[in-house]
């Protein structure tokens, strides 16, 4: 890995790559902060519903006369805690069966492979909408659906990179100098596919905030009283007379935090995959 | 190139049998029981025993599956629990919904997408490539159920105008007002995706861009346009089109939210509801239509790669 040096350095060059850090800490300061930082509870009925954005309630209220600022600066939490989840367990299992499955081949590897194939295989929101209405909805097992449907996608990728680094001459080293599997797989394999595995990991993150959205907006999230952005854009839908308030700003600080993953995604990627880097800047 | 066409489709198959079990498996643990789906809460002890009885529950699992793939080999889908409707006249009507959302969200991916990152590229480093990049990131960022949700409620808000949401309209009764319908879904779908194929558009050309080949056609003095075109944009496409085949398979779950919020009527909302209300004779088929539309056609696109790509074609 790099020292920090060249990363500031690197992150001074690239507005995107600015743009991206600034909002991904501010969706993790809010996601961490929000319910400090509301004026109202998630579900205070502070006001008169269907109030226009003004000096009480910044962005107006629902059609419960709750506050969408508060609302919105509790959601984030949601979208954190579950996406996060969900990314640290996808890779957890995605990076260890891709690791075993292109280090071991043969049957392992075939196993491995066709399993990847069946999860794959689903439309992940269809396999997401089965998966949750099976498991029963609630956080934990919404963190693990979206993880487990993730991994594949980690498995793939992990198991590309150890093809190439197996067949380099430092594990033939390591191996004539009598190391174990376990000790070339964590001690030398390892270090070498992690850039790999983080810019993966800031993709899937993306993604699995997304899922999480769109699994509340169909009504199979998280579970209320938690706040999800997605099941308040799905509970705007049914209000008359129409209140845009309730339906944009859920949805518009989910755009933004997705952007800034997107975009800490995007330098990422050119900051740590040289191959890349070397060919399209 | 047959024996590698016929070993992928085999595999193809394989696969789809795997899911066909997997979706089973996972209905059958599913908690509470699907003989209530039609009966309601309220039901006697004795009446669940009857409808258990009717729809085979109590048989042996293996024996069940059995059933379930005979009967979609001779494409018997069964009845919902929930009405009794027939699964088979359901999907028939609601197919050409879904299938219509699809080709025309597809249609906007290719038709927005392409051009834009081949612009972007010929453009590198110039305002128009950085608008377009950043127009692209904005695309992958914006949920689709948001815009399809704002796409309905801005227009009633400003001029009190709310588009039909009665269901769909068929193509040929109708066409204009089928259009209606269903342009801005496919839009909004297309947003995501279109993003997609402009990134890895304007990647890939870039690459091909600095190829040698590139740079003897330029230098025997062909036209710039030419070599993009003829040369240059061929080679391209090939990456693309993996992206677009898995694109389309990654729709199918889209058409749901789409479908959902537009209430067009199609098979994801039919799925959506059946996965909603416990209707497992449904929604087991439904789930493994949709997973095989999914892999028939990533199958279909390596194949079209011996079309695509003259170096694949030779064994």
């Amino acid at each position: 890995m790099r020292t920090p040096a060249p990363l500031w350095r690197s992150l001074r060059r690239s507005p995107s790559g600015i743009a991206g850090v600034t909002l991904m800490l501010l969706f993790v300061g809010v996601g961490l902060l929000g319910p400090v930082l509301a004026p109202f509870e998630v579900d205070d009925l502070a006001g008169i519903p269907g109030q226009a954005p003004g000096a009480r309630f910044l962005l107006g209220t629902d059609a419960l006369g709750r506050d969408i600022l508060s609302r919105v600066l509790h959601g984030a939490r949601i979208s954190l805690v579950v996406a996060g989840g969900a990314v640290g367990l996808g890779t957890a299992v995605g990076l260890l069966v891709g690791l075993v499955s292109g280090y071991r081949g043969g049957r392992v590897d075939l196993l491995a492979q066709r399993l990847v194939d069946v999860v794959t295989a689903f439309p992940p929101l269809v396999l997401l909408l089965v998966a949750v209405r099976v498991a029963g909805p609630s956080a934990g097992t919404v963190v693990a659906v979206i993880g487990l449907v993730i991994a594949p996608g980690v498995a793939r990728v992990v198991r590309g990179a150890v093809l190439v680094e197996r067949a380099l001459p430092y594990v033939e080293a390591s191996r004539a100098l009598g190391g174990s599997d376990a000790r070339i797989i964590f001690r030398h394999i390892l270090p070498n596919i992690v850039p790999v595995v983080i810019v993966v990991a800031t993709t899937l993150l993306a993604a699995a905030m997304l899922a999480e959205a769109s699994l509340s907006f169909l009504g199979l999230g998280v579970p209320p009283p938690n706040p999800s952005w997605g099941a308040d854009v799905a509970a705007a839908r049914n209000v008359f007379p129409v209140n845009v308030s309730q339906a944009l700003f859920p949805g518009l600080a989910m755009a933004l935090a997705v952007l800034g993953v997107t975009l800490l995604g995007d330098w990422l990627r050119d900051l740590l995959d040289p191959r890349l880097r070397s060919r399209v800047r | 190139m047959l024996t590698y066409a016929a070993r992928r489709a085999a595999l193809a198959v394989l696969v789809v049998w795997a899911v066909s079990l997997a979706v089973f498996v996972l209905l059958r643990v599913l908690p509470g029981d699907p003989a209530l789906t039609g009966l309601g809460a309220g039901a006697t002890a004795e009446a669940v025993a009857r409808a258990r009885a009717e729809l085979g529950l109590d048989d042996p699992l293996p024996l069940q599956y059995g059933r379930w793939i005979a009967d979609l080999v001779r494409l018997d889908l069964g009845a919902s629990m929930l009405d009794g409707v027939s699964v088979t006249a359901e999907v028939g009507r609601r197919l050409p919904v879904t299938v219509e959302l699809l080709v025309l969200t597809m249609v906007w991916t290719v038709t927005l997408g392409i051009p834009a990152g081949v612009f972007a590229a010929r453009r590198r480093g110039t305002p128009p490539d950085g608008a377009i990049r950043l127009g692209a990131v904005v695309g992958l960022a914006i949920p689709s159920f948001w815009v399809a949700t704002l796409v309905l409620m801005l227009p009633q808000q400003w001029w009190g105008y709310a588009p039909p949401l009665d269901g769909a309209v068929g193509l040929f009764e109708d066409p204009l007002a089928n259009l209606r319908q269903f342009l801005p879904p496919s839009f909004v779908l297309a947003a995501a995706p279109a993003a997609t194929v402009a990134r890895l558009t304007r990647t890939t050309l870039l690459e091909v861009l600095g190829a040698d080949f590139v740079r003897t056609a330029r230098a025997k003095g062909l036209a710039e346009h030419m070599v993009v075109t003829r040369h240059a944009l061929p080679n391209a496409m090939i990456p693309v089109a993996t992206l677009l085949g898995l694109q389309a398979g990654a729709l199918l779950g889209g058409t749901i939210i789409a479908e959902q919020v537009f209430n067009l009527g199609g098979l994801g909302q039919y799925l959506l509801r059946a996965i909603l209300q416990q209707d497992v004779a449904v929604a087991q088929t439904l789930v493994l239509g949709f997973a095989a539309a999914a892999v028939f056609l990533n199958l279909a696109v390596d194949l079209s790669y011996g079309w695509l790509d003259p170096r694949v074609r030779r064994p």
